[in-house]
């Protein structure tokens, strides 16, 4: 990065200086997914070459047909990639019960940030089908929106409509008030990341590995810290690409929202994952019909996008399931709203959270006795407590404890005060400075021992 | 000053390559005494000046204070780092020196230091000629725009590189506070109170004890918390036995107190195994490697030790300085229980006790009670894996490491009986027969390989002499002691 912000310092020349980050974000790639680094190209290649025909083109089945080869491209990718072991697994368990042979599996290792590079290169070409962009006739521009290095291996999806067009300034240019900004955005990911979600992972990965015979008190505490878990991990990912890019003079919408102040499930995914769940809204949801074709048609289409939603996450039939019942809870808090009747804020927001915390423990548990047995627990409250043992308990973690306390009182103020990182920034050099040191002594004090990849990643 | 090296700038240029040659020969002296990676004041300082000096004169001799040559201030930066870099990794490859990342960081804080400074001087020069120049060229041509460009884009600068200068100073400043957090919180932590302190604590025992017919019980938590040395004591005075059980530890754990126990010359070493000793799933607590490293002669790491323990027993001190942070928690917690300890009268902390320097009774997790662990039947139903309790057929690191020691301890003429450790047979029950074969198989061979006694107390007790698994309560305790005792010198 440091040589990333030198080099476009010192070299003015436009064209040099996309060129040189064009390099870097495939040599990023290259470090983590070795020569998978040519499904970057090829995407770029494919989309590039559609996107320009799509437009050119008169004739709207011949729109039709380049579309439907990008989508056949992006999608291909990532079937291959990320789903066909998953399709062999589910054949094989068929094809058992039908007496054929079992299919080998591939065993493919899934090429990092391949589910964020191909629906930013989708929204590229249907958007251009849709009449909402024009092409860009710079190649390297377009390699550098798909490779951006920031955002490549766990987001934000950004579009095209939004990287683009910042790309026609006269040259990059390191402004002060952005590397102020794009720093404090990265250090705030960085403790997110560090000092929350790599020390809250042990502790919920020792309740998970085996939850059976835990009453309600461990399974409820160990959820909650698997939500802010992900939330830390994830959207530290996001803060620190966005102040990357920030650094570099580009501008990334926010890609989260206060989540778990969110007081009805719709308004959930307003919050969580904007790019992603505006994308599914944009890309999917609406041209199924969204909620213009009568009441069941809506109730489907929302089911279908979620589920789709799920698997993108993963090739495992607990993020089918997790899709599906997010689908399920936006499905049922639609029918009710139709009611209007009024809800207290407070209550609506802890009433919406349960259900997001559950749905987490769905996203959490791969294996289905252990889901049953947690989601029991989380429903069926068992507080069988032992008070010596619940005692035990608190102390043998009370390090967990402290962070969701804190983690809580954080999320509540940034909640009070709107933006926090925009607050932090706002403030004069000292303070900045105070800041800033107590952001890396946090580092140097509370960093686990051991490196912890980001969650998002292997989505 | 500067300025007269801006003149003349060929001095500027003999004065950065002279500075290399000597950063070059000080990277290529071989100091047997200096550790790899030593850290210091005295090496900090080294490294922040050289380099803040190199990178100055360097942009003295590119930029010649000339302010459209200002792109050869980040040249010179990248130069002066980039020179750094190469220096640690030339130390790579002389002895006893090593690649350090730390004086990485310390050159680049003397770089971007020197930049910093270089930057404010010719922006200051800068601003003075323009302003200058701008009223003459306002006067001739009127254009204030100009003028207030140039101020806007040098303000800008300014503005940038106090950003750089702020990260880099705080950056500094917090290691600075972190090193005295470990230094005067954790330290004194990890050598008075913690677990993970006694395996520096029994190296010492080993220098500090005096010859008195010694005998040491080796072993993981089931020697630690099964044998009371002061009752054996009393079978037989004519011996100093003393419990150096470590939980945990297995024989590859021993080799590190190879060399001291035969240097404090013993009577016997009564090692007691259990499955876990020989096993390839056991946690092993790489910590206590770590920690006790600095006692360790690299050149006497036994050929067994795989690369990730090296790594472990060879961290350098600043390795085990930032190492050290995941200890603040339990620091922590200690110093709350502790508190809450002293307030409510409450039982002192339970984990984190201060040893005993006598090394006889040792137990800290249940030496106080007579009852089993209420959780263990509950636990025991639920748990699905106990792969930590197999022992393959096959040699592995812990076979070799237990041969090795056994053979080094006989020639040394001390005795050596091996002790198959009390289990519950609850848990016994779990274990695979095919482990079972292979754990006893195993021992049979050693021992009729190296002609030494094996006393098996696998299976002599029943539950109600256990606290958990492995680890007996007050009253198995005491009759295991009698009993070890009385048969080990009946053997002795």
């Amino acid at each position: 990065m440091i040589c990333v912000v030198l080099a476009i310092k010192l070299f003015k020349n436009k064209k040099l200086q996309l060129s040189i980050l064009v390099l870097s974000s495939y040599l990023f790639y290259y470090f983590s997914s070795g020569f998978l680094f040519v499904l970057l190209l090829f995407s770029s290649l494919l989309d590039f070459y559609v996107g320009k025909k799509i437009f050119e083109s008169k004739n709207s089945a011949k729109r039709k047909f380049f579309l439907i080869l990008s989508l056949i491209g992006n999608l291909g990718i990532l079937a291959f990639f990320k789903y066909a072991d998953f399709a062999i697994q589910i054949a094989n368990y068929f094809g058992d019960s039908l007496g054929f042979s079992t299919l080998p599996l591939f065993n493919i290792v899934l090429p990092i940030g391949i589910s964020f590079f191909t629906f930013q290169t989708m929204s590229y070409t249907i958007d251009i089908y849709r009449r909402k962009m024009s092409p860009t006739n710079s190649f390297l521009k377009f390699m550098l929106f798909v490779s951006f290095f920031p955002q490549l291996v766990a987001g934000p999806i950004i579009r095209a409509s939004t990287f683009l067009p910042q790309l026609n300034k006269k040259r990059l240019k390191i402004l002060p008030s952005n590397l102020k900004l794009g720093l404090t955005y990265i250090s705030w990911g960085l403790v997110k990341k560090i000092v929350f979600a790599d020390n809250i992972g042990p502790f919920v990965d020792s309740i998970f590995t085996n939850p059976l015979g835990l009453n309600s008190l461990p399974i409820m505490l160990a959820t909650i810290a698997f939500g802010i878990q992900i939330y830390c991990d994830f959207s530290a990912y996001s803060d620190i690409a966005i102040g990357t890019a920030r650094i570099l003079g580009f501008k990334f919408p926010k890609n989260f929202n206060k989540p778990y102040f969110a007081c009805n499930p719709s308004n959930f995914w307003n919050r969580w994952h904007i790019s992603l769940s505006s994308w599914v809204r944009d890309y999917l949801y609406i041209p199924l019909g969204g909620n213009r074709k009568g009441k069941i048609r809506t109730y489907l289409n929302l089911l279908v996008t979620m589920v789709l939603m799920g698997l993108w996450h993963g090739a495992s039939w607990n993020f089918v399931l997790w899709g599906f019942y997010h689908g399920a809870i936006l499905v049922s808090y639609r029918f009710i709203s139709k009611y209007d009747f009024k809800i207290n804020k407070i209550l609506s927001i802890i009433i919406t959270q349960y259900l997001v915390f559950l749905g987490w423990l769905i996203f959490r548990l791969r294996n289905f006795e252990y889901l049953g047995y947690c989601v029991k627990k989380f429903i069926f409250f068992d507080f069988n407590l032992d008070l010596t043992e619940t005692i035990g308990f608190f102390m043998t973690n009370i390090w967990v404890f402290f962070l969701i306390v804190l983690f809580c009182y954080i999320h509540f103020f940034s909640y009070r005060a709107k933006d926090i990182i925009e607050k932090i920034n706002s403030r004069k050099y000292l303070s900045w400075f105070l800041y800033l040191l107590f952001v890396i002594l946090l580092l140097f004090l509370f960093s686990p021992s051991l490196n912890t990849a980001f969650i998002y990643f292997q989505f | 000053m500067i300025f007269w090296f801006e003149k003349h700038n060929k001095i500027s240029g003999a004065i950065v390559i002279l500075i290399a040659i000597v950063i070059f020969y000080l990277s290529s002296l071989s100091f047997e005494s200096t550790s790899s990676g030593g850290f210091g004041w005295k090496t900090i300082v080294y490294h922040f000046y050289a380099f803040f000096f190199l990178s100055l004169f360097l942009l003295i001799f590119l930029v010649k204070g000339k302010f459209q040559k200002r792109n050869f201030i980040f040249l010179a930066l990248i130069l002066s780092i980039s020179y750094g870099i190469s220096d640690e990794i030339h130390q790579f490859f002389v002895p006893f020196r090593s690649f350090t990342i730390f004086d990485i960081f310390v050159d680049l804080a003397g770089v971007l230091f020197a930049g910093y400074l270089y930057l404010l001087i010719i922006l200051g020069k800068k601003t003075k000629n323009k302003h200058i120049q701008g009223k003459s060229i306002s006067k001739k041509k009127g254009i204030i725009q100009k003028k207030s460009k140039i101020k806007k884009k040098n303000t800008s600068m300014k503005h940038e590189f106090k950003i750089y200068f702020l990260l880099v100073i705080a950056l500094i400043l917090a290691f600075g506070i972190y090193f005295l957090i470990i230094s005067l919180y954790v330290n004194p932590f990890l050598e008075n109170y913690s677990d993970l302190n006694r395996g520096s604590k029994i190296l010492q025992f080993y220098q500090e004890t005096e010859d008195c017919n010694q005998i040491y019980y080796w072993g993981s938590s089931s020697i630690k918390e099964d044998i009371d040395a002061n009752l054996i004591d009393k079978i037989n005075p004519a011996y100093c036995n003393y419990n150096l059980g470590n939980p945990a530890s297995t024989p590859l754990r021993r080799l590190i107190e190879l060399k001291p126990t035969i240097s404090s010359k013993p009577s016997a070493v009564i090692f007691g195994v259990t499955y876990t000793s020989f096993s390839d799933n056991w946690l092993f607590p790489y910590d206590q490697y770590a920690l006790i490293s600095k006692d360790i002669e690299k050149k006497e790491i036994p050929i067994f030790y795989n690369e990730t323990y090296k790594e472990l027993l060879s961290m350098n001190e600043l390795k085990l300085l930032l190492y050290k942070r995941k200890f603040i928690a339990p620091a922590t917690k200690n110093l709350l229980e502790h508190i809450r300890s002293k307030f409510f009268k409450t039982k002192n902390p339970s984990y984190f006790k201060e040893y005993n320097q006598d090394f006889k009774s040792e137990g800290i997790l249940l030496q106080e009670t007579e009852e089993n662990d209420p959780q263990f039947n509950f636990t025991l139903e639920n748990k699905k894996d106990f792969s930590e309790y197999a022992v393959p057929p096959k040699e592995n690191i812990e076979k070799s490491s237990f041969e090795f020691i056994i053979k080094e301890l006989s020639k040394n003429n001390i005795k050596v009986i091996i002790v198959e450790a009390p289990m519950n047979p609850l848990l016994l029950d779990k274990i695979d027969s095919e482990s079972k074969d292979n754990f006893e198989g195993y021992l049979k061979n050693i021992s009729e390989k190296h002609k030494i006694s094996i006393l098996d107390y696998t299976s002599v007790y029943d539950s109600n002499y256990f606290y958990d698994g492995h680890h007996l309560n007050k009253k198995g305790r005491e009759i295991f002691s009698q009993d070890l005792g009385l048969e080990i010198f009946r053997i002795i």
